[in-house]
């Protein structure tokens, strides 16, 4: 008795979530971000987390404030979510949704936008400026397979008439590409050695160094000045032990794949893939990523390590993920950046591994000087392009060009986390969609 | 009793760095033509320590007669066991560190490598004749025991029940309460003959 009257005073302590409304509308893209609006009011003080479990095995947190009586609207990012929870409340989404061909996100400030209407082939939703610009640079609405904006903005498509709305809603042809949450072709780039490279090679290092200092000191100080004799075993000591000062504690390391993706109209952005290892099974405590990530699975099955990715208003952090040797965990994301390189009939800078897509037929070329003409017919034949451009590769589209940047593997530091040994970066991807 | 000129037996250490540097090449480098099974993280530490072990039962006890003819009293060996292992402390510890052993293991294991390197060491001070039937037994317990135990897990051989607990190589493995049995019982042995051997010596 005593305990359910603790229960019911804790409950009413406890936010009510009043209502959960799909950004994107009410429908179901499960691989794909589909952010939340989740209105929550509270009788008391609260400070605590709003959580969307997914149907992955994994859970999306927002820290929230709320004060005394008051009511807060919280965007709260989801994938495929299952339940909403905060404090000790929870919510289950509808299984209501619509399957529209085409989902169209209008800016609420575009004169036509009360206007237009859904259909069952098309689901118009409008979307408040402010959560555009929240939601829009982050990828967030990578759900929606065209954003109608007022003003430019990265991943929209600007159209202040309703005329050029309809000339963009009838020039889609596919779904805008994505990294999946369930993605198998990216996973055949996923780093395969077992060990942290940079003990790796502090340890051959060491032990070369290690070998050769005992060599001169025993053999040659110590021979040829016996009085220092004991002054040259205490030195090769002294190394040994400042040698494994410096050797890395951590056990876990991160290899960072990039692609700098040109659009036609030369908008760009960058998706990024971050394959986090570990040498042996340990639980990461808290892994920081410099933006909203979302993890890549190999398969639908997800996860059965539940971890947490708590988002903030510009990066995101992953915590109590489980690592097991040999067994990557992948996390990938988006966001705009300044155009460095571009290419049209030429390539401006030298590209490696070039494949060139005409008309969804693809060839690989090789390393092209800059300068380089880009074929615009293709002959039959070639080499097949390799695991790198199959994990691209819907990034290119049908007319595109794909190539690795000419610069080595080097030392990185996006990511932040106390058990981080090592965090390296493979040579960066460059695609140039032509269409 | 004065010290014994720990410096000047650089054979011996640069034996001892040698081996354990060269067994991280090997181990690391990938310079051999077909992968190591056994070179992984996990078990990276254990093979630094079963190359420390070879090293005190095998090597350790051929440059232990050397010693003593330079005037070094049977139980300062001791010391050049003590000098071994700060040699090769680092190298444990990095060891340690690949594999996430933690202090208690990484102390374990460098009292088991003196402890035997206290039983080759006495060995060869009290009965040098007896140098190489030393040698067959560690061959015999370390090898030919744990081969017969594999031989009746896989093919049903008879063997004795305590054949793979006897080899100082399954101590090195084994969890903590076994280990330090054997570790105790072989330093004991160690000990009672670098004793018996430092007695004999001065009686001379």
């Amino acid at each position: 008795m005593i305990a359910a009257c603790f229960l019911l005073l804790a409950l009413q302590a406890d936010p009510v979530i009043e209502k959960v409304e799909p950004v994107v509308g009410s429908v179901r893209r499960p691989l794909l971000w589909t952010p939340l609006r989740v209105t929550i009011s509270s009788p008391s003080d609260f400070t605590g987390d709003l959580v969307a479990k997914s149907g992955f095995g994994f859970s999306v947190a927002r820290a929230v404030a709320i004060k005394a009586g008051g009511r807060e609207v919280v965007l709260l990012p989801a994938i495929d979510p299952t339940e909403i929870r905060v404090g000790q409340r929870t919510f289950r989404p509808s299984d209501q949704v619509v399957r529209p061909d085409r989902i169209v996100l209008v800016d609420a400030r575009l004169p036509y936008a009360s206007e237009l209407a859904s259909t069952e082939k098309i689901l118009y939703q409008k979307i408040p400026a402010e959560e555009l610009a929240r939601l829009l640079p982050r990828g967030l609405l990578e759900a929606a397979d065209l954003v109608l904006v007022q003003e430019p903005m990265s991943g929209g498509t600007v159209a202040a008439t309703g005329e050029a709305a309809e000339r963009a809603v009838a020039s889609i042809v596919d779904h805008p590409p994505s990294l999946e949450v369930a993605d198998r072709a990216v996973w055949p780039i996923a780093p395969l050695e077992n060990w942290v490279p940079s003990k790796k090679n502090w340890a051959l290092y060491f032990a070369t160094v290690y070998a050769f200092a005992a060599f001169v000191a025993l053999t040659v100080v110590a021979k040829r000045f016996p009085k220092f004799g004991l002054a040259a075993v205490a030195g090769v000591a002294a190394l040994g032990i400042v040698g494994y000062a410096a050797f890395p504690r951590s056990q876990m390391w991160i290899v960072g794949h990039a692609a700098e993706v040109v659009s036609p109209a030369g908008e760009t952005r960058e998706h990024r893939l971050w394959f986090v290892q570990s040498a042996l099974e340990m639980t990461a405590s808290r892994i920081e990523f410099p933006r909203l990530v979302k993890p890549v699975f190999p398969t639908t099955g997800g996860t059965d390590d539940p971890f947490t990715i708590r988002v903030d208003e510009r990066g995101c952090s992953v915590e109590g993920l489980k690592l097991l040797p040999g067994r990557a965990a992948c996390f990938g994301g988006e966001e705009p950046r300044p155009t460095t390189l571009r290419a049209g009939e030429k390539v401006d800078q030298p590209i490696r591994a070039a494949v060139v897509v005409r008309a969804g037929r693809s060839r690989y070329l090789g390393d092209l000087a800059a300068g380089t003409v880009v074929p615009v017919e293709l002959a039959d034949g070639g080499i097949p392009a390799g695991p790198q451009f199959d994990a691209w590769k819907r990034f290119v589209g049908h007319d595109g060009l794909f190539g690795v940047l000419p610069s080595e593997e080097r030392p990185a530091a996006n990511v932040k986390s106390s058990d981080l040994a090592d965090e390296r970066d493979r040579p960066p991807v460059f695609i140039q969609r032509f269409k | 009793m004065r010290l014994p000129p720990l410096h000047q037996s650089t054979a011996l250490y640069l034996s001892w760095i040698g081996a354990l540097c060269g067994g991280f090449v090997l181990l690391l480098a990938d310079v051999l033509p077909f992968p190591l099974p056994f070179a992984t993280p996990a078990s990276f530490f254990l093979a630094v320590v079963e190359l420390e072990l070879f090293f005190v039962l095998l090597v350790w006890p051929l440059f232990v007669p050397s010693l003593l003819r330079e005037g070094c009293a049977a139980p300062g060996l001791m010391l050049y066991v003590g000098m071994l292992l700060l040699f090769s402390l680092p190298l444990a510890m990095i060891g340690a560190n690949v594999s996430s052993v933690d202090a208690s293991g990484l102390v374990r294991s460098q009292v088991h490598v003196a402890a035997l390197a206290a039983l080759g060491a006495g060995m060869a001070a009290r009965l040098p004749s007896a140098l190489p039937w030393y040698l067959l037994g560690v061959f015999w317990i370390s090898a030919a025991h744990p081969f017969w135990f594999f031989l009746q897990h896989q093919l049903g051989a008879k063997a004795p029940s305590i054949s793979v607990y006897l080899s100082p190589f399954w101590g090195a493995a084994a969890g903590a309460a076994p280990a330090w049995v054997q570790t105790g019982l072989f330093g004991a042995a160690g000990l009672v003959l670098l004793a018996l051997a430092g007695k004999r010596k001065a009686a001379a």
